[in-house]
């Protein structure tokens, strides 16, 4: 018996044959592309998910970094300028005005190559110790950002009699 | 009776099957009388297959459709935040430059010691049989030299109980990681003995 004699005798078994092979195949083909639209969903999901946390997590960002750069722009105008040695000086002999302290000698170290740098100098001060502390506090607590890297305090005389004399190496923060 | 309990012969079976009669019947074209027939049930398991088939197809196309839509849907998100999210990386990229100038900052000042707040401290603290006649601030250690008041062996105990206090000094705890007795030698000119201590900065960087 051929085909079309089987199909011609049992033509609803044909038809359903038919239909379920055409479905199986049609399944087996839309099944490659779920699998293709699955790692495409994954992408899009993790994109998706990625800059809606972008955007929620800025939200509050402009007005940070508002506040930052403003803070910033103060920072940078505490800088000292490495180049500018005749206002770097004026300002030891200004706090030395200002202090009440007697400047022995201060002069500039090394060079600055980069900014937010310490641009360094060694200073000498004689004064009495409440002097030399305020003078301290001024430096450390002044216009500029100041570290002290090295300090010698030395009493004058073994019966301490007289003023004392303070020693400093220390770098203000600056820029070239 | 005796003809049931007599067995079988062959040639008995042999009689039994033969038609007495020709038998003219046509089996392929007479209907089926079974209680189910064979082709019904084999037209149920086509179909049963078919069904199965179909609803499998169906059920991927339905799959691949709801994919397509969420696909969509989170394309439709994406473009909507795509440029506010550009917008929110470059502003963050200028945040991290700004608030790197500020840990410079901050770097640069927690770096050292604020030497008038040490300054103070030890003042402070400082008992009154005790003067201070030397203070330096090295990169790794605070060298400080003093006098301790009294007779050799009351000013020795003295020192003790200083060092010990020093030690025990909270605040100096922060800063220095180890605070030792370097010398204790006798002041020939001023009398009582000469304390030489050695503190050990934390965390000592080189400037």
């Amino acid at each position: 018996m051929s085909l079309s004699d089987t199909v011609k005798k049992y033509p609803f078994r044909a038809v359903c044959i038919l239909t379920a092979a055409v479905a199986g195949a049609g399944a087996y083909v839309v099944s490659d592309r779920v699998v293709q639209a699955r790692e495409l969903l994954a992408q899009k999901t993790v994109d998706g998910e990625r800059l809606e946390t972008n955007v929620r997590d800025a939200g509050q960002l402009p007005e940070q970094l508002e506040a930052l750069t403003s803070a910033v722009a103060k920072i940078q105008a505490k800088l000292i300028r490495a180049g500018q040695l005749a206002n770097n000086l004026q300002y030891f002999y200004r706090l030395e005005t200002e202090s009440g302290v007697e400047l022995l000698d201060v002069r500039p170290t090394g060079s600055v190559k980069g900014p937010y740098q310490g641009v360094g100098f060694n200073v000498s001060v004689k004064a009495d110790y409440l002097t030399l502390l305020g003078y301290l506090r001024r430096l450390e607590n002044g216009p500029h950002f100041c570290r002290i890297l090295s300090t010698g305090i030395a009493a004058p005389s073994p019966d301490r009699a007289g003023p004392l004399t303070l020693s400093l190496s220390l770098e203000l923060l600056g820029q070239p | 009776m005796l003809s049931r309990l007599k067995k079988s012969s062959p040639e008995d079976s042999e009689l039994e099957l033969a038609s007495w009669h020709p038998d003219f019947r046509n089996t392929a074209r007479l209907p089926d009388t079974k209680a189910v027939r064979t082709s019904f049930l084999v037209n149920g398991i086509v179909l049963l297959i078919a069904a199965v088939a179909v609803t499998g197809f169906a059920f991927k196309v339905y799959e691949l459709q709801d994919i397509n839509t969420q696909v969509a849907h989170w394309q439709t998100q994406i473009d909507r935040d795509k440029a506010p999210s550009e917008r929110a990386i470059a502003l963050y990229k200028k945040f991290q430059t700004e608030a790197a100038h500020v840990a410079d900052v901050n770097t640069f000042l927690k770096s050292r010691p604020v030497v008038s707040d040490v300054l103070l401290h030890l003042g402070k603290t400082l008992p009154d049989y005790v003067a201070i006649d030397r203070f330096d601030l090295g990169a790794t250690n605070l060298n400080v030299r003093g006098t301790v008041r009294g007779a050799p062996d009351q000013a020795s105990g003295r020192a003790s109980s200083y060092l010990q206090q020093l030690k025990a000094d909270p605040y100096f705890a922060t800063l220095f990681s180890d605070i030792s007795l370097l010398n204790l030698n006798r002041n020939t000119q001023a009398g009582g003995l000469i304390l030489e201590l050695s503190f050990k900065l934390k965390e000592a960087k080189k400037p």
